[in-house]
């Protein structure tokens, strides 16, 4: 952090510190807690929807399992003078509403494995309004309409709390949210997150079991929305199913809208000033909800991406700048050794509806070998590509790698056995880095877990220098060292092809597929890649390359396949391919001959 | 009167300048090529002039009308059409309509007959795409989806068509078809300006070329004296990989 900003940071803390002595009155402190409540729920929707690319409006119902958990809990345990004296039902109260919503959180996430977008958005609406519905319904437990009254305040040993001092438990608690948010975003996990949002695809090439990362962004968001939950029961002292409707679900999402989705400060910005804004436009009267909708539709018109929208994108690139991805740490120079696995082809039959793209083919590729698969536009090359590497299961067929069938089920399976690949149609991460991609690239390979990402331990700092060590290595093999710190939306066509090659060399694969490399870049270019292919060749890797350039084809692979309308039409080496009549006839043509 | 004249163009992101002063003409019945390595701000040029980025600086007319402050459908209107790189078709629309799209306002003025002619060139110049006209274009392989896409810039018959790496993703045999099929579009008068990365095809088959660098333009000339610049020919045609 710069000095600048580590000064602005602490006059905005000693401000909000300061806020409770300077105005007189318990109204505006209590409105401080309320907005960091609300703040702490924004940050969890925000690692969902902001980051994730996951939109939820069912948030205020996750932010009730945490109000009406603790709510029961403490008024239970209330009872008991050992937790009277000493508090400490408040806190197991905050701890089990906090779990309870983050395991709703994963039975919420079940849907969000098969829905996407709007769907999902619909989805959740549903589940807000079940929870709302039992809330009302179950008298017994809930209270029903009146809710639960006389919740215990919030103590710290045999003190009780009054609002003053809540406050700046409170606040405390904000931000210890708003920093577990940041180095949670800032790790390699938020990474992927990251990722997600922009395409699960890739991800899941990179060996990421997708579903699973959903269910734990899930999880964590909702943990954040019961937690917050929690604090607002005991704040409140009384909970009805009113504050958990629809319309506080719709609020949090705008509140993250507002701010700026996907931005560290907009969610609590936008939860601020939505929440303070009613309170100052008093004197409107009967038109306040009118004004404090046109204000808000106003910034969202001049202010697409929410307030901290505007400077979101260079704030986020300087972050993880000084953050880890620019420590300065010399490339690694050489390439680990890999076992390249044999690959064979065994009666591989795909179709779509009536169209067959592959019928019948089979072929071997050999362990450590440059093999190319050629021929026309549409004979089935990207299809064969796309089942060895999960994307579809075949009709019929085998694939074996080293002598044993693979068992193929998705694109993290065929990941996490050795088998990489890139995309034809490219599939970047939006406006991440191009060292954030190759880092997303060796998450199979992280040995931390979550906490280590949140306290930063030792063993996740180590490991950070460590892949950005290897990424660096990559760059440089590539040859794009210098667009490192490149959102990837502004790069070239041809350099983004470069991207995903590192990104898959980062999952440390054992048969490199890639799907025309070459597309894009020119003669110097060209001779710059056919020595990376070459390189990988040498430390043993695999390597099937689909690639229109024969030049390329021709000066690096071992042996070639051709494929036509989804037949193979010839299999040999090089020099034996650029003479057979077939393949000329149906791919070379005859001009690449006299050429 | 050119039929396209650029004059001192500058394109910037921010504060990064990718097209820094690039002046150049095309004339009527003319293809001109441009080189340049990824990066060099290429397809950052292409896309000002047909209206998709502002430039920053600079004029570009067309048929001697100033464009460059224009949106990009009345620039599309006026007959100048872009081939995007990476094809960007309607995935989810069938092939005929995509096509028919492409043909929107040659359609809504009653072109049938104009637009069932272009569609039975295209069919002769891309045989593939008839036997692929009613599949969705998301069901295309690669190479059929840029025949779409080029197709699909050739059934609004423009005046002058920007084409943008036709070649990527194409099998050699039909890249030959392919550029055959420019020369004979020049041949019927339309002007094409092509950006390629296979300097030897773009280059065999244009009148003149530029190579562009870090966004200015460092060799011109007719593609006979540009085969025969070595520095040319070690960056961009250069053979043995």
């Amino acid at each position: 952090m710069r000095g600048a900003e580590a000064i602005t940071l602490a006059l905005v803390i000693g401000a909000m510190a300061a806020m409770p002595l300077v105005v007189g009155g318990t109204y505006y402190t209590y409105l401080g807690i309320i907005v960091f409540i609300y703040g702490i729920v924004a940050i969890g929707l925000n690692i969902l929807s902001g980051y994730a690319g996951q939109f939820s409006l069912g948030h205020a119902a996750l932010m009730a399992m945490g109000a009406y958990t603790t709510a029961l809990l403490t008024k239970t345990l209330a009872a008991f003078p050992f937790f009277a004296q000493t508090g400490l039902h408040i806190w197991l109260g905050i701890v089990c509403g906090t779990i309870i919503a983050a395991l709703f959180g994963i039975v919420l996430a079940i849907p969000a494995l098969r829905v996407r977008g709007p769907y999902l958005a619909m989805v959740t609406i549903a589940f807000g309004w079940v929870v709302w519905k039992i809330l009302q319904e179950w008298v017994s437990v809930t209270g029903g309409d009146l809710g639960i009254s006389s919740i215990p305040k919030p103590q710290i040993g045999a003190l009780r709390l009054g609002t003053p001092q809540f406050y700046y438990v409170v606040l405390a608690l904000f931000l210890a949210a708003l920093a577990t948010q940041y180095r949670l975003i800032n790790s390699h996990f938020g990474m992927q997150v990251r990722a997600i949002k922009h395409s699960e695809i890739a991800v899941a090439s990179v060996g990421i079991d997708v579903y699973r990362l959903k269910v734990v962004v899930f999880a964590i968001s909702a943990a954040f929305a019961g937690f917050g939950g929690t604090l607002f029961a005991h704040q409140q002292n009384y909970i009805n199913p009113d504050s958990f409707q629809f319309f506080s679900s719709v609020f949090f999402l705008l509140a993250v809208l507002f701010g700026g989705a996907g931005t560290m400060l907009g969610p609590v910005i936008g939860a601020a000033v939505l929440t303070l804004l009613p309170e100052m436009l008093h004197d409107f009267d009967k038109y306040r909800l009118i004004v404090y909708g046109c204000l808000i539709l106003l910034t969202l018109y001049f202010l697409p991406r929410g307030v901290m929208g505007l400077a979101a994108r260079t704030a986020r690139f300087e972050e993880s700048r000084r953050d880890q991805a620019t420590r300065s740490i010399e490339a690694l120079t050489t390439l680990p050794r890999t076992s390249g696995a044999e690959l064979q082809i065994e009666g591989l039959s795909r179709s779509f509806g009536g169209l067959v793209a592959l019928s019948d083919v089979s072929f071997r590729i050999a362990g450590g070998s440059i093999h190319a698969l050629i021929g026309p536009n549409g004979a089935g090359k990207t299809t064969l590509i796309n089942i060895v590497s999960g994307v579809y299961r075949a009709d019929a067929g085998r694939v074996i790698v080293d002598g044993l069938e693979a068992k193929i089920g998705s694109i993290h399976a065929a990941a996490r056995q050795g088998i990489v690949r890139t995309f034809q149609t490219l599939k970047m991460f939006g406006d991440m880095t191009v060292i954030e991609h190759v880092l997303i690239g060796m998450a199979r390979h992280a040995r931390v877990n979550l906490w280590d990402a949140t306290v930063r331990s030792r063993r996740y700092r180590e490991q950070t220098d460590r892949q950005l060590r290897e990424a660096r290595n990559l760059l440089s093999l590539i040859g794009i060292s210098h667009l490192e710190q490149v959102p990837a939306t502004d790069l070239a066509y041809g350099h983004r092809r470069l991207v995903e090659i590192a990104r898959a060399l980062a999952v440390h694969p054992r048969i490199l597929l890639l799907d025309e490399p070459a597309a894009g870049l020119v003669a110097e270019e060209i001779r710059a890649l056919a020595t990376v292919i070459r390189k990988l060749k040498d430390v043993g890797m695999t390597l099937v390359l689909v690639e229109h350039h024969m030049e390329l084809v021709l000066s690096v692979s071992d042996r070639i396949t051709v494929l036509d309308h989804g037949a193979v039409i010839a299999d040999g080496i090089p020099s034996d391919i650029r003479r057979d009549e077939r393949v000329i006839a149906a791919y070379l043509g005859p001009s690449h001959v006299a050429a | 009167m050119s039929l396209l004249e650029v004059n001192d163009l500058h394109v910037a992101y921010g504060e990064l300048g990718v097209v820094r002063g690039v002046s150049f003409s095309v004339e009527r019945g003319e293809i001109v090529t441009i080189l340049g390595s990824n990066g060099a701000g290429k397809t950052t040029m292409l896309r000002s002039l047909a209206g998709l980025i502002r430039p920053t600086g600079g004029s570009v007319q067309f048929a001697g009308r100033h464009i460059q402050n224009l949106p990009p459908h009345v620039i599309a209107n006026l007959g100048l059409a872009l081939v995007p790189e990476g094809r960007q078709l309607f995935p989810e629309h069938t092939v005929r309509e995509n096509l028919e799209l492409g043909a929107y306002r040659r359609l809504r003025d009653g072109g049938r007959e104009g637009f069932k002619r272009s569609l039975a060139d295209i069919f002769e110049l891309f045989p593939r795409i008839q036997e692929r006209l009613e599949q969705p274009a998301g069901l295309l392989s690669g190479g059929e989806q840029q025949m779409v896409a080029i197709a699909r810039a050739l059934v609004a018959s423009p005046q002058l068509l920007l084409l943008d790496e036709p070649s990527l993703g194409l099998a050699p045999i039909i890249l030959r078809t392919i550029f055959d099929t420019f020369t004979q579009l020049k041949a019927r008068g339309l002007t094409i300006l092509i950006v390629e990365q296979m300097a030897w095809l773009g280059l065999e088959i244009c009148d003149r070329a530029h190579v562009l660098e870090t966004g200015r333009f460092t060799v011109s000339g007719t593609s006979k004296e540009l085969i025969a610049n070595p520095r040319v020919m070690e960056a961009y045609l250069g053979v043995s990989a």
